[in-house]
C-alpha cells in the first residue's frame, strides 16, 4: 500500500526535536499530572468538594486526613483543587477550540476571496482587537449573567481575531503558488481548494498558536472567576477560590496560596509546551534564536 | 509621510464606529430581563420596566436608538448613570486620572525591567543573566495578576508593612507619596507586560546582533556597548514598540482587576461597580472609554513609527 503523506508523517522526527527541549518535557509531565488529577478526581479525593463541615474549618494541611487542609466552610482544599482542574482545563480547551475554528474559517474566507469579504473580516478583526477584551467580556457577562457556558463562548468569541489574522496571512502567501493554480486549472471547486489544499498548510501555525492560547484562556477565565463573573460558587473554580480566600488573607493565607499556585503551574506548563512546540514546528525561528 | 499619517488616522474611523456599535449593542440587544434587574425588587413591575425602557430610549427600533446614541455621543453625552443619577461623562472624568497614573507607571515599571534585562540577556547568551531573564519572563507571563497582587499585599503590605496596600492619596499630596501608593499595584499590573517585553527584547536583540551591520560596526572598532545601544537596539526597538502598543490593551483590562484588589478609585473600579449594579449607561460609558483609550495608544504608536523609522517616512 502506498504510504500517504500526511501532516503526521514527520511525527517521529518531530518527537525527537521536541524531546531536546527540557522545559517542554517538564511542562508535558506537569500538565499530564494535572490531567490525571482532573480525570480521576472522584477516585483520588477522600472528601466531597461540596460538603461543608463548619466544625473543621481552616484545618491546617495534613491534619484529619485533609492533605491541604480545609477552607472557611470546612471543605477539603485538595478535593476542590482537583475538581477545579477539570473546570480550568475544560474551559481552556473549549475556548481555544472555538476561537481557532471561528478564526480559521473567517481567515480562510478572507484570504481566499479577498475583496469585500476580506475588507469586512479585517475591519471586524480590528474592532475586536481594539477592545481591552477583559472589559468587554465582563460587560457581556454582566448583561447575560455569569455561567460556565457563557464564560466559554464569550471568551471564545473574543479570541478568534488572532487566528483569523494568522490564517489569512498564510492563505495570502499560498494563494498564488503553483499547486493551487494547478488545482484550479484541473477544475477543483473553491471549497475543495480551501479545505484540501490550503487548510492543511495552515494547520501547523494554528496548533502552535492554540497551544500558546490555552494558558491565556485559563488566565482570563480565572480572572473572571476571581472578579465574580465567571464560574459561580459553590463550583470549585480556582479563580473564585482565590476570591473567597482573599477575605481570609491574614487568618489563613493557604486559601489563596494553593489555588493561585495551581493556576500558575498549569499556565506555566502550557507555556513551556507551547514554546517547545513552536521551536519544533518552526525550525527557522528556533535556529535564529539558538 | 503626510499620506501615511492621513491614511492611518482615517483607518481609525471605521474602528471607532465598530466600537460604538458593539458598545451600543451590549445594551440594546441585551435580553429583556436585564432591564428589570436594574430595578430594585420592590419596584419591579411592568409599568416601571416600561418607564425605565422609555427613559433609556429602549422602546424604539434599534437603528433609531443607534443614531440618537451616536448623536449624543459626538456631543460628549454618554447618558446618565441609573445608580447615581449623574452624567456618565462627568463620573468617568473624575476617575480616569487615577487609571492613567496607574497604567503609565505600570508601563514605566515594565519597560525598566524588560529592556535592560532583555538587552543583557542577548548580550551575554547562556549566562546567569540570560537564564534569569527567561525565568522572569516566563513567571511574569504565567502568573495570574490577581494572585501576584494578593501575594505582594500579603508579604510587602501586611507581613512586612513596607508599602501601603489600599487606595491612593489625594491629588495634592506629594509626588513621592503618590508613587509609594502606586508601587505594588504597578508591579502587579506591569508584570505580564514585563515578561512579554523581556522575551521580545531578548529575541529581537539577538537577531539584530547577528546582522551584517552589527559585524561591520564591530569591525570598524565600535565598542561592544556602542554596538549594543547605537546599532542593535534602535533596530530591535520597533517590534518592541509595536508589542508595547498591542499589550496596552491587556494593561487596561488588567486595570479592572488591579484597581479592585488595591481599592484604587479609577475607571476599572467604576466599571466593576457599574457591572455589579447593572448600571447599563455607566457600563457602556466605561467600556467605550477603555476602548477609545486603547485605539488612541495604538494610533500614537503608529505615528511614533514615522519619527523613529525613516523607511516609513519616505515610502
Amino acid at each position: 500500500m502506498k504510504k500517504r503523506n500526511t501532516i503526521f508523517s514527520g511525527a517521529p522526527r518531530l518527537l525527537k526535536v521536541f524531546a531536546r527541549h527540557k522545559l517542554g518535557i517538564v511542562g508535558l509531565i506537569a500538565l499530564s499530572a494535572f490531567i490525571v488529577i482532573a480525570v480521576f478526581a472522584p477516585a483520588l479525593v477522600r472528601f466531597d468538594p461540596y460538603t461543608m463541615d463548619l466544625e473543621h474549618a481552616f484545618v491546617p494541611a495534613g491534619s484529619g486526613g485533609h492533605l491541604l487542609g480545609t477552607d472557611n466552610f470546612g471543605r477539603d482544599t485538595f478535593s476542590r483543587l482537583a475538581y477545579g482542574a477539570r473546570i480550568s482545563l475544560l474551559i481552556g480547551i473549549v475556548v481555544v477550540t472555538l476561537a481557532a475554528v471561528v478564526g480559521t474559517i473567517l481567515g480562510l474566507l478572507s484570504g481566499y476571496y479577498g475583496g469585500w469579504v476580506d475588507f469586512t473580516v479585517m475591519r471586524l478583526v480590528e474592532v475586536f482587537y481594539s477592545f481591552p477584551f477583559l472589559i468587554l467580556v465582563i460587560a457581556v457577562m454582566a448583561i447575560l449573567g455569569p455561567s460556565i457556558f457563557n464564560v466559554m463562548w464569550v471568551l471564545g468569541l473574543v479570541h478568534w481575531p488572532s487566528y483569523a489574522r494568522l490564517v489569512r496571512g498564510q492563505v495570502l502567501s499560498l494563494r498564488n503558488i503553483e499547486y493551487i493554480q494547478a488545482a484550479k486549472t484541473t477544475g477543483c471547486g473553491d471549497a475543495r481548494i480551501i479545505f484540501r489544499h490550503i487548510m492543511p498548510n495552515t494547520i501547523t501555525p494554528i496548533i502552535v498558536q492554540a497551544t500558546l492560547g490555552i494558558p491565556g484562556a485559563i488566565l482570563s477565565s480565572a480572572a473572571l472567576g476571581f472578579l465574580g463573573f465567571g464560574v459561580q460558587q459553590p463550583t470549585p473554580e480556582w479563580g473564585s477560590m482565590v476570591n473567597e480566600g482573599k477575605d481570609y488573607i491574614l487568618l489563613n493565607s493557604d486559601m489563596i496560596l494553593w489555588p493561585g499556585l495551581c493556576i500558575f503551574l498549569v499556565v506555566l506548563s502550557f507555556n513551556f509546551i507551547g514554546d517547545a512546540l513552536r521551536d519544533t514546528l518552526d525550525p527557522r525561528l528556533s535556529k535564529q534564536l539558538k | 509621510m503626510g499620506k501615511y499619517l492621513a491614511r492611518r488616522i482615517l483607518t481609525t474611523i471605521p474602528v471607532l464606529v465598530g466600537i460604538s456599535f458593539i458598545v451600543f449593542a451590549l445594551v440594546s440587544f441585551a435580553p429583556g430581563d436585564s432591564i428589570s434587574l436594574m430595578l430594585s425588587n420592590e419596584t419591579v413591575n411592568v409599568e416601571n420596566v416600561a418607564k425605565l425602557k422609555a427613559e433609556l430610549g429602549l422602546d424604539r427600533p434599534w437603528y433609531v436608538q443607534y443614531v440618537s446614541y451616536m448623536g449624543k455621543l459626538v456631543k460628549g453625552d454618554m447618558g446618565r448613570s441609573v445608580q447615581f443619577n449623574r452624567p456618565v461623562a462627568e463620573m468617568i472624568g473624575e476617575k480616569i486620572g487615577n487609571t492613567f497614573k496607574l497604567t503609565i507607571f505600570s508601563c514605566f515599571v515594565s519597560l525598566c525591567i524588560a529592556i535592560p534585562l532583555g538587552v543583557l540577556a542577548a548580550a551575554r547568551r547562556r549566562s546567569i543573566f540570560d537564564y534569569s531573564a527567561t525565568a522572569i519572563a516566563l513567571v511574569g507571563v504565567s502568573m495570574p495578576s490577581f494572585y501576584l497582587g494578593l501575594l505582594l499585599i500579603l508579604f510587602f503590605g501586611l507581613r512586612l508593612g513596607w508599602l501601603p496596600i489600599r487606595g491612593l492619596p489625594t491629588y495634592d499630596s506629594t509626588f513621592l507619596k503618590q508613587i509609594r501608593y502606586l508601587i505594588l499595584p504597578s508591579i502587579t499590573l506591569g508584570s505580564s507586560m514585563a515578561g512579554i517585553l523581556t522575551r521580545l527584547t531578548r529575541a529581537t536583540m539577538i537577531e539584530a546582533l547577528g546582522q551584517d551591520f552589527a559585524r561591520t560596526a564591530r569591525a570598524k572598532g565600535q565598542s561592544e556597548m556602542g554596538v549594543l545601544f547605537k546599532h542593535a537596539f534602535p533596530n530591535a526597538f520597533l517590534p518592541i514598540l509595536t508589542t508595547f502598543g498591542m499589550q496596552f490593551g491587556s494593561l487596561l483590562g488588567g486595570a479592572v482587576i488591579i484597581e479592585t484588589i488595591f481599592s484604587l478609585p479609577g475607571l476599572g473600579m467604576l466599571a466593576m461597580n457599574a457591572v455589579k449594579f447593572r448600571d447599563l449607561p455607566l457600563i457602556q460609558g466605561t467600556v467605550l472609554v477603555f476602548a477609545v483609550c486603547f485605539v488612541a495608544v495604538m494610533l500614537i504608536v503608529d505615528i511614533l513609527y514615522v519619527f523613529i523609522d525613516p523607511r516609513i517616512r519616505y515610502d
